[in-house]
């Protein structure tokens, strides 16, 4: 576990909201070059590692055509955190807007980097509350009731820090009891974590599928989930799965039907997944008795698995989550055990995948000439017994 | 009867399965080819009957097989069932309705706290659907869990019957009854390249028609739906005729007044020259129609026309009274001259483009 | 001076008017219309609310004559215009701006010829009282309200309706289906312009203008002028799956709310605004750079826009099959979606001079 905690504190540690992902870009396509055999950018900067079949070290095929004719297997994790983005500076203090969803009440106070010229050390502040009225105290913050300091004259700050540029969360990992630990974006780290995990335990074996394992841009700050459905679109996969995170039960959401941290990733079902994948992680993790927990969604699983779906001619889609309390904040929780579960099922998963599990993905298919011969060929059959007889 | 049959089969928004067995069915004894996608869409091509040197013009006709329902997310320690809605319901006609679940067609009720034991001003209040449970009768969890899993479908138990002035009730009939239009044109033979496609998920985002759409790649589209039909609700056809109807009053559709033509919804403006075709054959082959009242709901045209570099696209509905409820209402003489319309009219669709 | 004298024509420096020949729109003493003005003047009474863009479309098109290698109206009705670069190595870049404005649809006509209506785009309910909307064949109506129970600060679409001075239903001259825009007259007030559709008739002007001005770059350039924009982008992305550009920058209005209690960081005459993020997207870091280091180099004014208030064409463009780069330009307008969209000049020239030097950039 300890190589997956450090892997873990440099990734979540690195600074990327989303439209602004270059250094964790940096960082990944270093780690794809030791573990796939090619490695690309998409136009908007996903990056695609490609593992090919059969273990074989191909010379550097096209995105799209399969040196080896494998099905193709596509497994995403999203690289983006929330963050913010500087609109004005007044007065020397910084205004801002959200990149992503943020619930403002989760912001008083926090520590940040101010990625201007300089990477400077601010703080989000608000009135101390020996001036506040009771009144004012019982009225939640809003983003424009927000502003950060970095602790200089105004003068000082323009020549630093433009509109436009971005604001990160400015945490360390935390441990916190029985191998669990909160920080900023693990949502969604920890499943790029998983994804290199999933790549580690790949090294010496030989899968039957091309492995196309990507880091996507901007899942947070996109209605149309561009970054995976652009790369999807590129690879057309027999077969994408997504790994993101999900809501565990926390506190202030003790619903039972909520998965748990600690009890190991959640496999998605429903319309946004296609059944005979949720059939098959399902049965991988029985069959390998890894520890799982079932979702269930009716709809939008509003990840980057929605998009994927209907991609180009349309992708037989999964999903496997990683129970996260508190997500969107700077203390977002969850259990390691969960990350390595996670990448043992991917991994599991993914050398269970041979030929014939491609063509159960492809519908059922019908043609009138076909079942002409069909019927013929069974008149025949049946007059040849005859003739038999 | 098909529709019957249709309306009666059972696939909420993502599991289609039992409606798509029936419709490939009764497609292999009709059209030349079909593959299922992995949305679970049914794409079918019957080729055109004369094919000259030019390649043959396409048209996609598109219907939803996915009816709106319940999917079951969880089974409470006391064996109730916690459901979400899938597509749209309104939360107030959940109370007292019963359902069927998953493949096996397990019955169950949505029971409401009986009156005598309700407050005054409970009485006044919707109970929202998350608040509502779906009573197997089971003991309790354990006792659930040997007939139903969580992910399991449910739809209403409504059985569908004629009734009336040649009018059909049933459930579904939001799009079984385009569904069954569908089937009946694959019987024709036409002078263009016909792919009816039976799609899925249409209730919750027009999901199916999008990845369908981007594999056909048509010239044109014709979407084939059921319509909100809201004529019952105006106090009285003599109030509608009045001056000043506030816009609440004023018909979507009319049921009996034929099939309504789309000139905008939420999500389309209707190609001019296709809507302009249509209403034309109707006029020269003497068949009633009525325009649906523009900027109202959306269908699977919504996507189609926006796939690849675009796709002209029109929306033919027959008005159904209840929509998204266990019992809509059509006129089965709206169906009718909806078929004799859209067989009429899609021949005439290349010559409408090239205008 | 006797009586006479002073009952003879007025101070030498106020014009003299001549009631018989004046014309409202040419009383003001100022000097006639610049040619640009003229074309914006032009492009703002065009008549296209989304789905009915024609009139306009027809009038661009004739504006690029001569200016494009090939024109073409693809099967949305957006108008594709292509100049060929000279250079090897070529880029294909794509520019985009609205053709269509917001306007009603009439969906239903009573007994006695009120016709009610709906929304086409953002539209506020609130400035459609007192305001005229004009549909394609010259008919003109007047929004009016029902005034009987309703308290007067709430204002929706289902208690207006549109008055068209008919006596009776069959007297109407328009249809169920009939789409109808607002009216604003174009005015040039110094370096204040404003009218109906003026933001989107602009940015179509700005993309006219940068051709006219640049005879030849070393890349294949589209003009694109996007049909549906403002009832959710709808034409855009099909433009850009067709065309597979490598760069696309869109130009569309953004607002500017620089009057009492307004509410953004957005003023007219400071520039073109570089977009981050919009309401659907977050704009491509390769573009924002190419814009951000275009603009510095050429010491041109610019404003960033970081808030995500509404989409635009972008987001489909950017999302077209594999993804394209795609960045966006903000024409600061001021009352945007109203019949009296005002923009500044200024910003209309720098955006001008910011898309040449990003299309005479020989390496993008």
């Amino acid at each position: 576990m300890a190589t997956l905690t450090d892997s873990l504190v440099k990734f979540a540690g690195a600074h990327g909201a989303s439209g602004y992902e270059d250094t964790v870009r940096a960082l990944i396509i270093r780690e794809f070059q030791k573990l796939t055999d090619t490695v690309d950018i998409t136009p908007l900067g996903s990056v695609i590692g490609v593992k090919r079949a059969g273990g074989t070290r191909a010379r550097r095929p096209s995105r799209r055509a399969s040196a080896t004719n494998a099905p193709r297997l596509l497994v995403e994790a999203h690289m983006d955190e929330i963050g913010l983005v500087v609109t004005e500076i007044r007065d020397g203090f910084i205004r801002f807007e959200e990149i992503g969803y943020w619930d403002p009440r989760v912001l008083p106070s926090q520590n940040v980097w101010v990625h201007g010229r300089k990477t400077l050390p601010g703080v989000i502040g608000s009135r101390p509350p020996h001036v506040l009225t009771a009144k004012e105290r019982k009225h939640a913050l809003t983003l424009d009731d927000l502003f950060i300091d970095v602790g200089m004259t105004d003068a000082r700050a323009r020549e630093l820090v433009s509109p436009g540029d971005m604001i990160t969360l400015d945490r360390a990992v935390i441990p916190l009891q029985n191998e669990m630990c909160a920080g900023k974006a693990f949502d969604n780290r920890a499943s790029v974590v998983a994804l290199l995990e999933f790549l580690k335990q790949l090294q010496n074996s030989a899968p039957a599928w091309d492995i196309y394992a990507v880091a996507n841009v901007n899942e947070e700050d996109s209605p149309f989930y561009v970054g995976a459905q652009t790369a999807a679109y590129a690879i057309q996969p027999q077969l994408a799965l997504c790994l993101d995170v999900t809501h565990a039960q926390q506190a202030g959401l003790n619903d039972e039907a909520l998965p748990q941290t600690g009890q190991g990733p959640c496999i998605a079902r429903g319309a946004n997944i296609h059944p005979v994948v949720f059939e098959k992680l399902r049965q991988t993790a029985q069959r390998h008795a890894l520890s799982h927990q079932i979702t269930v969604y009716g709809g939008n699983t509003e990840t980057n698995a929605w998009m994927m779906q209907t991609t180009g001619n349309g992708i037989p889609t999964g999903l496997v989550e990683i129970p996260l309390r508190y997500m969107h904040s700077a203390v977002e929780t969850l259990a390691l055990s969960d990350i390595q579960g996670a990448a043992q099922l991917l991994s599991a998963f993914a050398m269970n995948l041979n030929a014939a599990d491609a063509r159960a993905l492809q519908g059922e298919t019908f043609t009138r000439k076909a079942a002409r011969q069909k019927r013929g060929a069974r008149k025949n059959a049946a007059r040849r017994t005859q003739r038999q007889r | 009867m098909l529709l019957e049959k249709l309306s009666n089969a059972r696939g909420v928004s993502g599991d289609e399965s039992a409606v798509r067995a029936l419709i490939a069915a009764h497609l292999q004894k009709h059209v030349d080819e079909y593959r299922v996608d992995a949305l679970g869409n049914i794409l079918a091509v019957k080729r055109a009957s004369k094919r000259g040197a030019r390649a043959p013009f396409r048209i996609l006709v598109a219907a939803h097989m996915d009816e709106v329902g319940f999917l079951i997310t969880h089974i409470d320690r006391d064996g109730l069932l916690r459901f979400e809605k899938i597509g749209g319901i309104d939360d107030r006609i959940l109370p007292a309705q019963t359902v069927l679940i998953g493949a096996q067609a397990v019955p169950g009720v949505i029971g409401l706290k009986p009156r005598h034991l309700s407050t005054e001003s409970e009485r006044k209040q919707v109970v929202a659907a998350d608040a509502l449970r779906i009573d197997l009768g089971a003991s309790g969890r354990a006792d659930a869990q040997r007939v139903i899993t969580p992910g399991a479908y449910a739809t209403f138990a409504t059985q569908f019957s004629t009734f009336g002035d040649n009018c059909a009730r049933g459930k579904a009939l939001d799009d079984r009854a385009g569904c069954a239009l569908l089937c009946e044109l694959v019987r024709e033979n036409f002078p263009f390249d016909l792919y009816a496609v039976f799609t899925t998920q249409e209730e919750i985002g027009l999901r199916g028609a999008r990845v369908a759409g981007h594999a056909v790649a048509p010239n044109a589209a014709l979407v084939l739906e059921a319509t909100i039909c809201d004529d019952a609700s105006i106090r009285s056809r003599a109030r509608a005729a009045q001056s000043f109807p506030p816009r609440a009053q004023a018909p979507i559709t009319q049921l009996g007044a034929g099939p309504a033509l789309t000139l905008a919804d939420r999500r389309l403006l209707a190609h001019k020259g296709l809507t302009r075709a249509i209403a034309e054959t109707a006029r020269a082959e003497k068949i009633p129609f009525q325009y649906k009242q523009p900027l109202v709901g959306s269908t699977d045209a919504g996507i189609l026309h926006r796939v690849r570099g675009g796709v002209p696209s029109a929306v033919l509905s027959v008005p159904a009274r209840y929509i998204h409820s266990p019992a809509a209402v059509i006129s089965l003489d709206d169906f009718q001259n909806a078929l004799k319309l859209a067989r009429a009219a899609l021949p005439k669709f290349a010559d409408a483009l090239d205008a | 001076m006797t009586r006479k004298e002073t009952q003879r024509a007025p101070a030498a420096h106020f014009p003299t008017f001549d009631l018989a020949s004046a014309s409202l729109s040419d009383a003001a003493p100022s000097a006639a219309l610049t040619p640009f003005q003229a074309l914006l003047k032009r492009l703002s009474a065009a008549y296209g609310p989304s789905g009915s863009e024609d009139p306009v479309r027809e009038l661009v098109r004739a504006e690029l004559k001569g200016l494009a290698d090939q024109i073409r109206t693809d099967a949305f009705g957006n108008l594709i215009a292509l100049r060929k670069g000279a250079g090897s190595g070529r880029k294909k870049i794509m520019l985009a701006a609205p053709l269509d404005e917001i306007g009603v649809m009439v969906t239903f006509i009573d007994a006695r010829g009120f016709a009610r209506f709906d929304l086409l785009g953002a539209v506020n309910p609130l400035t459609l009282l007192g305001a005229r909307a004009q549909f394609e064949n010259g008919a003109i109506g007047i929004f009016g309200r029902e005034t009987r129970g309703a308290p007067r600060a709430e204002i929706e679409t289902d208690a207006l309706f549109l008055d068209l001075g008919a006596a009776a239903a069959d007297a109407l001259p328009v249809q169920v289906g009939a789409a109808a825009c607002l009216t604003g007259e174009f005015r040039a007030a110094d370096n204040f312009l404003y009218g109906k559709a003026l933001g989107g008739r602009a940015s179509c002007a700005v993309l006219l203008e940068t051709w006219r001005r640049l005879k030849r770059v070393a890349h294949d350039v589209y003009c694109v002028f996007t049909v549906q924009s403002a009832v959710g982008a709808r034409g855009a992305g099909a433009a850009a799956f067709a065309l597979q550009p490598d760069v696309a920058f869109v130009v569309a209005p953004a607002s500017a709310q620089d009057f009492p209690g307004g509410n953004s960081n957005l003023a007219l005459g400071q520039g073109p605004a570089i977009v981050i993020q919009d309401q659907d997207m977050v704009a491509s870091a390769a573009a924002r750079q190419i814009l951000l280091q275009t603009a510095r180099r050429a010491a041109l004014p610019y404003q960033i826009q970081a808030r995500a208030t509404h989409g635009g064409d972008g987001a489909p463009i950017q999302a077209a099959r594999e993804g394209i780069v795609t960045g966006a330009l903000g024409l600061p307008v001021r009352y945007l979606h109203t019949p009296s969209e005002m923009a500044h000049a200024s910003d209309i020239e720098n955006t001008i001079e910011l898309l040449c030097g990003v299309l005479s950039n020989k390496t993008l």
